[in-house]
């Protein structure tokens, strides 16, 4: 049979490609969205898995470090360290600062590791070198926008990008940078010097109705509000062939802290993190889909009722029902099959400039793959309803 | 010659009540193999009507229809289905706007009413070009409809209701969109290829000019058949 429905395509190919770039489009969107969740899901894990710990140590009672504000002391490094099975640790501190970059607003993720444990730092020195000496060093994500050499002043120090690292963000997509722990702590938890002043004059005071007499209270002041020695998570690594579980049971049932395995960890992350975001992605992705289904509808009944004449023409010299649905069906489909095809090839030139990472998976693009189908028969009911009522007499009549 | 319709006592109603139509009363008619028919009659007085009845394109109201000897509608064992069928295989339409399909070129305009009665594409193309060259359309067999002229269109519409060998030829009003000549021409042409053919052919026109040489002439005035 000739393929009537490709034929009145090409004769009259305007609407048709108007409409296929249009839905194109909205599917290009469709799948921006999807490879943006699967982008969310990638980031929120990406420094857990870069970590390469299996247990994460944090405040007891809090889902930390991420999701929730943990504060530990940092020794516990030395004391988890000795506990059966742990062969690595590490010591970590996390902080979200916004500077001023070349004129415009640059959030970073700074992480804190003791270069002189195992666990925590850079996962690869892309450019420059590894973080070598105790203080004013800084290894940046390469997608950050500081380059090697670059100087940045963080409260009262300045510190120097001597190395680059892969693509590391935090759990909201900030580029992460590296630091000592030491420097890191000074940063986090160093007030300025007149914060420093106040905090001393406000302690004293307090301080000078408790202590007994002849005590030095500015240096107990001091004390302790100097104590930088604080950390947001201990990592530990463990001896191949120890169960990780028992490493996270000792340390709850024995030290009195949370620990959370990997799987724990990542799924704090992706449920609490990215659970909204997914609903707001896949919401509006369904809103999308069913816009796209009211074009392809409104479109293709057009299509149809441009045709009634050619249809009651078709019907009178004998063409079967299905000579007709398959006409309008056929033509929702290719217009679906086109706009899908257009929506990936421009989702896969841009994805690379989208200010957030996306990850188009395969499995996700196939899937809507199948729907774009479904939707197109779905949206070329109204069409063929109202072919299959053309009156075969309507092609005599005037 | 062999009788391809009949119909007896036919009668078509539209509407009801107020609005009721009576586009056709008390109509016979046989058509047979080889014979062309005229039906004449002005405006209004059923032409139309009696051909979609003829075609099993409406259902008359009452009345007896017989195709190749054998009743349909009678006991309801008739379905759209096998009108349809019965359509694509034993009929040709000839239309007064030609009414071919603008987006196929004039080749696939005829070979689509050969493709629907289940002949291969192959043959279908052969026995359509066989056909336009016999009506000298032959040279256009690749332009669309719309770059055609009058006469050249209703010469391919008459190739699309013969190229599935029809036992019946059914025109609505085919020369009304031409001028007397290219109009005599046309029906000459329909005239001599059904006789070559053996195929019954069914005109129906207000133009008296049009009405030479038929076997039958059919006078209808007011949905009734006058005499012949
Ligand atoms: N679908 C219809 N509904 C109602 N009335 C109709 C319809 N078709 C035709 N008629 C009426 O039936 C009568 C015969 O019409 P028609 O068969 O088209 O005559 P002709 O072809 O001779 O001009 C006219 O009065 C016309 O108005
Ligand atoms: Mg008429």
């Amino acid at each position: 049979m000739i393929d009537l429905a490709v034929k009145d395509i090409s004769h009259s190919p305007r609407r048709f490609i108007f409409t296929c770039f249009g839905i194109g489009m909205l599917l290009m969107v469709v799948m921006a969205m999807g490879g943006i969740y699967r982008g969310f899901v990638d980031d929120a894990t990406v420094i857990v898995k870069n970590t390469g710990a299996d247990v994460w140590v944090v405040q007891k009672d809090t889902n930390g470090p991420f999701a929730e504000e943990s504060r530990i002391p940092e020794d516990l490094k030395h004391t988890l360290g000795v506990l059966p099975g742990v062969s690595d640790t590490g010591a970590l501190s996390f902080q979200t600062i916004q500077i001023n970059w070349k004129g415009k607003p640059n959030r970073l993720f700074i992480i804190g590791y003791d270069p002189n444990l195992g666990l925590g730092g850079p996962p690869e020195i892309i450019a420059g070198r590894p973080i070598l000496r105790r203080h004013y060093d800084m290894v940046a994500n390469f997608k950050s926008g500081l380059r090697l050499g670059d100087k940045l002043t963080l409260g009262q120090d300045t510190y120097t990008v001597v190395g680059l690292t892969g693509n590391v963000v935090s759990p909201s997509g900030d580029p992460v940078i590296y630091m000592t722990l030491a420097d890191a702590q000074k940063v986090q938890f160093q007030k300025n010097n007149e914060a420093i002043r106040n905090d001393r004059q406000r302690l004293k005071e307090e301080l000078s109705g408790l202590l007994p007499q002849g005590a030095d209270e500015g240096r107990i002041a001091d004390a302790l509000s100097n104590d930088t020695h604080i950390v947001n998570s201990v990592v530990l690594k463990v001896r191949k062939g120890y169960p990780v579980s028992r490493v996270a049971a000792d340390v709850e049932r024995w030290k009195h802290y949370r620990a959370f395995t990997v799987p724990e960890q990542e799924t704090i992350l992706t449920m609490g993190l990215v659970q909204k975001a997914k609903m707001q992605l896949g919401m509006f992705r369904i809103i999308l889909l069913i816009v796209s289904m009211a074009i392809i509808n409104l479109v293709i009944y057009t299509q149809t009722m441009d045709k009634i004449r050619e249809i009651a023409t078709l019907k009178l010299i004998g063409a079967s029902d299905w000579t007709i649905v398959r006409l309008i069906v056929e033509q929702s489909l290719l217009l679906g099959f086109f706009a899908y095809w257009i929506g990936f090839a421009i989702i896969n030139l841009t994805y690379k400039y989208f200010p957030r990472r996306v990850v188009l998976v395969p499995f996700d693009l196939k899937a809507l793959f199948v729907i774009v189908m479904f939707i197109c028969v779905m949206a070329s009911f109204a069409g063929v309803r109202s072919a299959l009522k053309v009156d075969p007499a309507h092609a005599l009549g005037g | 010659m062999k009788e391809v319709v009949r119909v007896e006592g036919l009668r078509k109603v539209y509407g009801s009540g107020e609005t009721e139509v009576v586009a056709l009363s008390d109509a016979n008619m046989t058509l047979r193999e080889g014979e062309v028919s005229a039906v004449l009659g002005p405006s209004g007085s059923g032409k139309t009507t009696m051909l979609m009845c003829l075609g099993c394109i409406v259902e008359p109201t009452a009345g007896r229809m017989f195709i190749g000897g054998e009743e349909i509608y009678g006991d309801g064992s008739w379905k759209r289905r096998d009108l349809r069928r019965l359509r694509r295989e034993k009929m040709g339409f000839i239309f007064q706007s030609h009414n071919l399909i603008p987006f196929l070129n004039v080749l696939e305009n005829v070979v689509i009413a050969s493709e629907l009665t289940g002949v291969p594409r192959k043959e279908a193309e052969a026995g359509a070009m066989e056909l336009l060259e016999y009506l000298e359309v032959a040279h256009r067999a690749a332009k669309f409809p719309a770059t055609l002229s009058g006469g050249e269109m209703q010469r391919v519409a008459i190739a699309r209701a013969l190229v599935h060998d029809p036992s019946l030829i059914l025109a609505d009003e085919p020369t009304a969109a031409l001028d007397t000549d290219r109009g005599k021409k046309v029906v000459a042409l329909l005239k001599n290829l059904a006789k070559k053919r053996g195929v019954g052919v069914i005109v129906v026109t207000h133009d008296i000019r049009m009405v030479e040489g038929f076997d039958r002439v059919y006078h209808m005035k007011d949905g009734s058949i006058l005499d012949e």
